[in-house]
């Protein structure tokens, strides 16, 4: 009814009108007319429009009336009573969904502003604003200038979900300390209302529905897109996640179309920031792609790889990253004696030949006797190799597992001179107690042995699953061997596998070859069927594929320092070796943030830099660490990879549904059809409504008798 | 409407008597009143008294043998020369049926009638806002009467000015003492009228002023949103009439109460002749109250 506002303008209309509808008149007193114009122009005026003003009250009062306002729409002047908004708005990754340039977000914050501006705080109106994400922020409270201005400074969401049931419970509670009647309290929430986020019998379902009980207004506005179409990488895998110089590393990913028509997208993938290869995708609705590309990175260290997929109605969803660690080589320590009898070589010779592939080879190998076994010797080496060390005192066993535990490879040969003895020690610093060595058998003997793969998983085996290969690594010559016995349940709960088993010709002769386990940070990988040199059969594989030994070695190397992914929203921590005593912590985006307090002055496995993991991407840090001799030390890192959250599937809620799963007062609307005013109760919008034609009788009354007034006075002259 | 040849306006007229306030002297002696009281006056018939007649002038023996009022009615026994001035402004033009102008004329054709039949001599002048449009001297007959009612037909509403200075102008031209009647809506300056009126007093005139108005001057009976048009090159104006009504009206009887004022300060006599009243209450009732103040002061 309020369309018919303009019609307050017929009086003054008629009012012109009058005026402009004049007769004419020849007259011949006009010195009178003129002197009692002159008296009178004044106060006429002031008659008039006084008049005017009562005939557009009048009509004014009764438009209103017809129109049945609520009492939201009083203005503070006729005595409206405090109310409060509690505005919730969803904060997740999917609110960044943009259609015609504005985004689900955005909608939310105009539809908040609207609210907001609809309350007084001279009024003792009150505001609240909450942020749902991964927590709850209370971004401000009480007064609604303040509110509007946190509103304003609220930043688009750049990753990451939302805990909205926790958000729905924060928004309960924030209700009820407002300290208003609940009946004057509403409470918006401002989403997408993405299905994902709404599964049946969810926490948010449930906390939502009893929002109802507080007898508060309770509106769920949706503010996503109508098309809500979406492309999102979806993985990336690097394989292997480390490689040395001149190797070549498979980049996977897997780029995904949410929407339910066709689309064709471009994928850019950058290495360092440098496009490496650009291509192009059509994918069928709803459809899943996956991809290949072989890199053959030069440059050394850790190297950032990126996938991303440019114009996208979402973007947060549109870049994967993963760290490749690209070394120069690996240094092997190969720990043994050689043999006295240099006419047959024991072995260390074997593994040393086996091994010797060039100055430039990606593994390099330095020859130590265990006498000589250190601190220092370990400290450049990644890999150790005990090849039939012979007896292993306790110290020597605890330097080696110190050195695996903080990220090295072992790799344990017994040979004829390592028995269960000598490998007590070792064993029991391992904590390996399911895993024994048993006696030599038939030593000496160059015989064909037939090794069975067991673990096709363990990657130092998984070249050789494929049939063309295998033969290379089943039908091979051992100088020796000692079986390793295992303790099957004992083994499963110390977390070795079984890599290889062995047979001999005779099959009596049976057991197990490799086994390879967890310690600490490193591993450690015991191989009991010694290999000769004649098992490097390089020139027999396409490619320079090497086997076993060579996969295993780089299966054993260290890890990289950073973790391969952190989930958002997870705390980022890395292991420092010493006290760091600053640290420039960045985000992917470039940004340097705040440390978390206990994040200097520790040295941990773990040392926590930040609670939260909030931006999706590749985080940088660089530590100045203090050394016990009072130096310092440096350590530059990519530490930290957090992918995007699984908000790709922007499909909404259907609303009908929606709302029949919940309590009838609990509205769930789009923004368009979500009034800005509260609903008032019939009783007080009869009452309103009776105030106002009160109002009209009152101003059509004193119309009345003031026109008579004037037209007594006028007329009656 | 009445015309001043209308036999039953003519013959009621003619029944009043007209005499001057002051002494006249005439032109053709024995006619009228002299101002050595006592002369013979001839009888000339016997009428039904009206209110207003002279008393003195009933015949007390007819009225003993009967039971009617019987006033006896003389021929007059001086000349009275009776000069009008007509104000012809443009502001005459006002009014509808008649215009002022229009009841001015038959004003002055009666009165030309009655001094015709009385065998006074009349003269008629005609002014036009201040200046002295055409003037008729003075003369006496049927053929004299006939030329002024010519002049009267012919002449049109025109001309800007006060009428006061109007009347001033008419003044210069009569040299002989007499009554002047001044026929004009009065709407001037009441200064230049007393200004004018002075000039015929003090040359010896007997001044009668017949204030024609129109009653929507009067009464300023418009209701409408009015836009104004002067007639005499005013601004026009546009009201509410309702809202100014009495600010113009209390204007107007101001005007005419200082107009009044002034003008009978120095002896003259004023009417105001509304353009809707029959035109003979107005003349009878007028020359009966002058009548009568005659005779007070001739007693």
């Amino acid at each position: 009814m309020l369309w018919a506002l303009p019609l307050v303008a017929v009086p003054i209309l008629i009012h012109l009108l009058q005026r402009r509808r004049t007769q004419l008149v020849d007259f011949a007193a006009m010195r009178f007319l003129a002197e009692a114009l002159r008296r009178t122009r004044r106060r006429v005026l002031l008659e008039d429009m006084l008049l005017l003003l009562l005939r557009t009250l009048a009509v004014l009062a009764l438009i209103l009336a017809l129109a049945q306002p609520s009492t939201e729409s009083l203005p503070l002047a006729l005595g409206r009573e405090a109310r409060a908004e509690v505005l919730v708005i969803d904060a997740s990754l999917s609110m960044d969904h943009q259609q015609n340039g504005n985004s689900s977000f955005s909608r939310g914050q105009d539809l908040a502003a609207e609210r907001l501006n609809a309350l007084k705080g001279q009024l003792d109106d009150r505001a609240a604003l909450l942020r749902a994400g991964l927590s709850t922020e209370r971004l401000a409270n009480g007064d609604p200038r303040e509110v509007r201005k946190a509103l304003g400074e609220m930043t688009p969401p750049r990753g990451g979900t939302s805990d909205l049931g926790a958000a729905v419970l924060a928004a309960r509670q924030t209700a009820l300390d407002m300290g208003l009647p609940l009946d004057r309290v509403r409470i918006t929430l401002l989403t997408d209302l993405q299905a994902s986020q709404w599964p049946e019998d969810s926490p948010a379902r449930t906390a939502l529905a009893r929002l109802a009980e507080l007898g508060c207004a309770v509106e769920v506005i949706d503010c996503g897109a109508d098309v809500r179409d979406n492309l999102a990488i979806t993985g990336l895998e690097l394989n292997p996640p480390q490689i040395v110089r001149g190797d070549t590393v498979q980049a996977t990913f897997r780029v995904r179309n949410f929407a339910i028509t066709p689309a064709e997208v471009e994928v850019i993938v950058k290495l360092d920031n440098d496009v490496v290869q650009s291509l192009r995708l059509n994918l069928g609705p709803q459809e899943e792609q996956e991809q290949s590309i072989l890199l053959n990175p030069v440059g050394l260290g850790p190297r950032v790889l990126e996938v991303h997929l440019p114009h996208d109605a979402l973007i947060g969803d549109d870049q994967r990253a993963s760290v490749l660690e690209v070394r120069d080589s690996l240094q092997v320590l190969l720990v043994g004696d050689l043999a006295l009898d240099s006419s047959r070589p024991g072995l260390v010779e074997s593994l040393a030949a086996y091994l010797s592939l060039g100055a430039d080879a990606p593994i390099q190998t330095e020859n130590l006797p265990l006498s000589r076994l250190d601190d220092s010797a370990l400290e450049l080496a990644d890999i150790l190799i005990l090849a039939d060390p012979g007896s292993i005192s306790i110290a020597q066993a605890e330097r080696v597992v110190s050195f695996v535990q903080q990220g090295g490879g072992l790799l344990m040969v017994p040979g004829p001179n390592t028995g269960q003895g000598e490998s007590a020690a070792l064993l029991e610093a391992s904590g390996w107690n399911a895993l024994s060595v048993g006696e030599v058998a038939r030593p000496g003997a160059e015989d064909a042995a037939r090794l069975n793969i067991v673990d096709g998983d363990m990657p130092a085996l998984r070249f050789f699953t494929d049939a063309r290969w295998q033969p290379l690594l089943t039908e091979v010559p051992f100088l020796s061997y000692r079986p390793l016995l295992l303790d099957p349940a004992l083994a499963q709960s110390q977390g070795l596998r079984v890599g290889l088993s062995y047979l001999t010709g005779s099959d009596a002769d049976s057991g197990t070859a490799l086994v390879a386990g967890q310690l600490g940070r490193g591993q450690a990988a015991w191989l009991s069927a010694a290999p000769l040199p004649g098992w490097n059969r390089m020139e027999e594989v396409p490619g320079g594929t090497l086997p076993l030994l060579y996969d295993l070695l780089f299966q054993l190397s260290p890890p990289a320092a950073h973790p391969p992914q952190t989930a958002f929203g997870a705390p980022l921590q890395l292991a420092l070796p010493l006290p760091a005593t600053n640290i420039d912590l960045r985000d992917p985006d470039g940004m340097r943030r705040s440390l978390a307090p206990e994040a200097l002055g520790s040295a941990a496995e773990k040392v926590v830099l930040l609670p939260r993991a909030n931006r999706a991407g590749v985080w940088k840090m660089d530590a100045q660490m203090l050394r016990p001799d009072g130096s310092e030390d440096q350590r530059r890192d990519f530490f930290a990879v957090v992918n995007p959250v699984p908000e790709s599937d922007l499909r909404g809620l259907s609303h009908n549904l929606f709302a029949e799963s919940l309590p009838p007062s609990i509205l769930v609307l789009r923004p368009e059809d979500a009034p800005t005013e509260r609903p008032t109760s019939p009783d007080g919008r009869r009452q309103l409504t009776a105030t106002l034609l009160l109002l009209m009788m009152a101003f059509l009354i004193g119309e009345t008798l003031f026109a008579a007034t004037l037209d007594r006075r006028r007329m009656g002259a | 409407m009445q015309s001043a040849s209308d036999p039953k306006l003519r013959a009621r007229l003619a029944r009043l008597e007209l005499r001057a306030r002051t002494v006249v002297e005439g032109l053709r002696g024995g006619r009228h009143r002299s101002p050595a009281r006592g002369s013979s006056s001839t009888f000339a018939q016997h009428r039904e008294y009206v209110p207003g007649d002279d008393i003195r002038h009933l015949d007390w023996r007819l009225m003993a043998r009967g039971d009617r009022n019987i006033i006896r009615e003389f021929e007059e026994e001086t000349d009275l020369q009776l000069h009008l001035v007509l104000d012809t402004s443009a502001s005459m033009k006002f009014g509808e049926e008649p215009s002022k102008l229009e009841y001015a004329g038959w004003l002055a054709a009666s009165l030309a009638r009655i001094a015709c039949d009385q065998r006074d001599v009349f003269g008629l002048s005609l002014t036009q806002g201040e200046e002295l449009l055409r003037s008729l001297p003075a003369r006496g007959g049927e053929g004299h009467y006939q030329t002024l009612l010519h002049a009267l037909a012919s002449v049109e509403a025109q001309g800007e000015g006060d009428p006061g200075r109007g009347l001033a102008a008419a003044a210069m031209a009569l040299d002989r003492r007499g009554i002047v009647v001044w026929l004009t809506d009065g709407l001037g300056d009441p200064e230049e009228a007393a200004n004018a009126v002075g000039l015929l007093r003090h040359r010896g005139h007997d001044v009668i002023v017949m204030r024609v108005l129109d009653p929507a001057e009067i009464d300023f009976p418009y209701q409408r949103n009015t836009r104004f048009l002067g007639l005499e090159g005013e601004e026009a104006l546009r009201l509410d009439p309702n809202a100014v009504r009495q600010a113009y009206l209390e204007t107007f009887e101001k005007h005419a109460q200082e107009f009044r004022r002034r003008l009978r300060a120095l002896g003259c006599a004023v009417r105001r002749m509304p353009s809707n009243e029959p035109l003979e209450v107005g003349l009878v009732e007028f020359l009966a109250r002058r009548s009568a103040a005659l005779q007070r002061r001739g007693s």
